[in-house]
């Protein structure tokens, strides 16, 4: 059977693939030197497929269908968005293991929509570009959940999709080394008066929770509470939740957080490593 | 005939340009195919970005359009921040002062260039 052995959450903020000097250079190198970190962490772990959860930001989607949790079984392609300065180019996905999570999730409770063919937005092209992209024969399944656009999947939901998406892996006849990857921001104003704003308050205490892994504190979020103490952006824990779910002990490992106003985000990165 | 109507508009622009260009070849024959209260229809037909927010329309499609229906430059940011702060211009990107001065009076200059451009194309419509 396959084997979940990795786990990471990343920042996904577009500037990091167009316009990563924007910010402050120390600020740019810690991220950076993060994102190598993963590699390195990927290759020592000998993943083989990441799946990497994402949200859209009204880009792939549009008001006439907004699915709240998808999977990309098929083609992938990336990114959507051209003015992220890269051309859209072939993602090399696991087909065979997407259905399977997909047909697993069908047999769980999950309907998921589905994506036979699917061209990424920033949410999931961005770890792809700065992890994925630059090892060897590593594989990427996209996910999706609606954290960016309203209305917004429930947390609990999300959790409960990371367990399956780790039976789901476990229950595949192959051999594959896996590790999930959940994507976004801690505190971000996306488009909103007060952009460019980061709560380091706020980011320090989801940090905690996350290390805690106090998921019973996170699900007690109100959005109201989120939107107000840390913006439209800040909903996509829930990508991180995913993650979260699918790995039941860990120990974290924060590999960096920087507060970068230019990028509009509070940046962090983390290892989940697996505790026995 | 709701914020969803708007959210609709809006998204279309950045999923087909050729949509914001009619738009802003003929805003009102543009908005007619919609169902737009009289609020909504002044709403999209000036942009008012402000508005929008408060009627609850996603700030990530605002953000979205502002450049495609008025051009990507390296003021579109900070033009569009200072739409949606009254006309304000806040430091929240925490630029050092020079360059957050420059930038205010970037804006200002550009911005006063267009209305003279405005006022010169009035003055000619109406000769």
């Amino acid at each position: 059977m396959a084997n979940l052995v990795g786990a990471f959450c990343t920042a996904h903020v577009p500037l990091i693939a167009s316009r990563p000097g924007v910010a402050d250079k120390k600020q740019v190198d810690h991220v950076m030197e993060a994102f190598a970190k993963i590699r390195t962490r990927m290759t020592e772990l000998e993943i083989d497929t990441a799946i990497v959860v994402g949200d859209d930001h009204y880009t792939m989607f549009g008001p006439h269908c907004l699915p709240r949790i998808l999977i990309g079984i098929g083609d992938v392609d990336g990114p959507h968005e051209e003015w992220l300065g890269h051309e859209r180019a072939p993602i090399a996905n696991n087909p065979a293991m997407a259905e399977h999570i997909m047909e697993y999730g069908f047999d769980h409770d999950f309907d998921w929509a589905v994506a036979k063919a699917l061209t990424i937005d920033h949410s999931t092209f961005v770890p792809y570009l700065k992890v994925i992209k630059e090892l060897d024969n590593v594989k990427m399944i996209p996910v999706y959940v609606a954290a960016g656009v309203m209305p917004l999947i429930k947390p609990k939901r999300c959790v409960q999709l990371g367990e399956m998406i780790a039976d789901a892996v476990a229950d595949y006849p192959g051999d594959e080394r896996v590790a999930i990857i959940g994507t976004g921001g801690l505190s971000h104003w996306v488009g909103a008066a007060d952009m460019g704003k980061v709560n380091e308050e706020f980011d320090h205490e989801m940090i905690d929770m996350i290390k805690r892994r106090d998921i019973d504190a996170m699900l007690a979020l109100t959005d109201e509470y989120v939107l107000e103490t840390a913006g439209n952006g800040a909903f996509e824990y829930r990508n991180w939740l995913v993650a979260m779910g699918a790995v039941k002990n860990y120990e974290l490992d924060l590999l960096c957080y920087e507060p970068i106003s230019p990028w509009v985000t509070g940046t962090t990165l983390v290892e989940f490593k697996f505790a026995a | 005939m709701s914020v969803n109507t708007i959210e609709k508009i809006l998204w279309e622009f950045g999923d087909d340009p050729t949509r914001a260009k009619a738009f802003l070849k003929n805003p009102d024959g543009y908005l007619e195919q919609f169902q737009l209260t009289e609020d909504e229809f002044k709403m999209v037909r000036t942009m008012d970005l402000k508005a929008m927010d408060k009627y609850g329309v996603s700030n990530l499609l605002g953000m979205m359009v502002w450049p495609l229906l008025n051009g990507n430059n390296q003021l579109m940011a900070f033009d569009y921040l200072k739409r949606m702060n009254h006309g304000e211009l806040p430091n929240n990107f925490k630029l050092p002062g020079w360059q957050f001065r420059m930038i205010k009076t970037a804006l200002w200059v550009r911005n006063g260039w267009v209305g003279a451009l405005c006022f010169v194309g009035l003055k000619k419509s109406l000769t």
